[in-house]
């Protein structure tokens, strides 16, 4: 019973047909589902746009200026470590007697 | 072969390709619960072509960890019985539309058209619900879990169904094959 039930129901053809009638029928609904999923990625690229392209600059410019910042910072430092040294050696009591000695001829 | 799942996310992002496979793949049983619930081959392809849409309409509910015929039979079952409860007119001859029989003597082709035609007029009396069991246990080889499944239904809703279908057709059918094993499974 079970096979004659299967040959009764089963389809004489080899389906390509009945394939061919949905899809054609399923291409409205197949071409929204695809401009649907490509408007999704053209949304991300939208939002990218106008959104990460300023926060991508101002990334920049702040990684830029994080960089800048210590190189400001060692040339500062450079300028002050001269007069600091050179009151160090000025401000020295031994030095100075040293210095004053040499020249007086002591 | 690709898995049904990874067709379906295609399908569900539109891919022509991938929904034509899973079409492809499932439509011959698709067709065979459709004819058993119409009784009309046209009107069984129909449903079966609705039941195939409904399922991309709806292509994101189906559960990608699950089988994908059980959930496409359930669809194809609801698509069948809207269609019929929808016609007011049907043709009670319709599978008798089919193509001629394979065999060759015209008397066992009467022989073979007779046994069709009570076959049909037998799944016709039958219950939708008991039509449906019995062509996803007899002729698609679905378990009594998977029919409660698709049907949303007890188990053992679905061994009575199957059960009192069976009798149905056995009955029908036994002028024709009285020492046949019906009773299968």
């Amino acid at each position: 019973m079970n096979d004659l039930m299967r040959r009764l129901l089963s389809p004489e053809d080899d389906g390509r047909a009945f394939t061919d009638a949905v899809l054609m029928r399923a291409a409205g609904a197949l071409h929204r589902r695809r401009a649907a999923a490509e408007g999704a990625d053209g949304q991300a690229w939208t939002w990218l746009e106008a959104w990460a392209r300023p926060w991508l600059i101002a990334a920049i410019v702040a990684l830029a200026l994080a960089l800048a910042l210590p190189v400001g910072r060692a040339a500062t430092s450079g300028a002050t470590v001269t007069p600091t040294l050179a009151s160090d050696l000025m401000g020295t009591s031994t030095g100075t007697s040293y210095v004053l000695a040499e020249t007086l001829g002591n | 072969m690709e898995p049904d799942a990874a067709l379906a996310v295609q399908a569900a992002a539109g891919d022509r390709e991938a929904f034509g496979a899973l079409v492809e793949r499932h439509q011959a049983a698709v067709r065979r619960l459709t004819r058993a619930v119409t009784g009309d081959a046209h009107d069984a392809d129909d449903a079966a072509q609705d039941a195939f849409l409904s399922a991309l309409d709806r292509i994101e509910t189906y559960d990608a960890s699950r089988p994908f015929g059980p959930w496409l039979m359930r669809i194809a079952t609801n698509a069948a019985i809207d269609l019929v409860r929808r016609r007011t007119v049907r043709r009670a001859d319709a599978l008798d539309e089919r193509a001629p029989s394979r065999r060759s003597s015209p008397a066992t082709d009467a022989e073979s058209a007779e046994i069709r035609a009570k076959l049909v007029a037998a799944l016709a009396e039958l219950p939708e619900r008991q039509r449906v069991a019995v062509t996803l246990f007899d002729v698609e080889g679905y378990s009594h879990a998977e029919i409660a499944a698709v049907l949303e239904i007890p188990e053992g809703t679905v061994r009575s169904d199957v059960f009192h279908a069976r009798r149905t057709l056995r009955v029908a059918l036994e002028a024709f094959a009285p020492d046949r094993q019906m009773e299968g499974r």
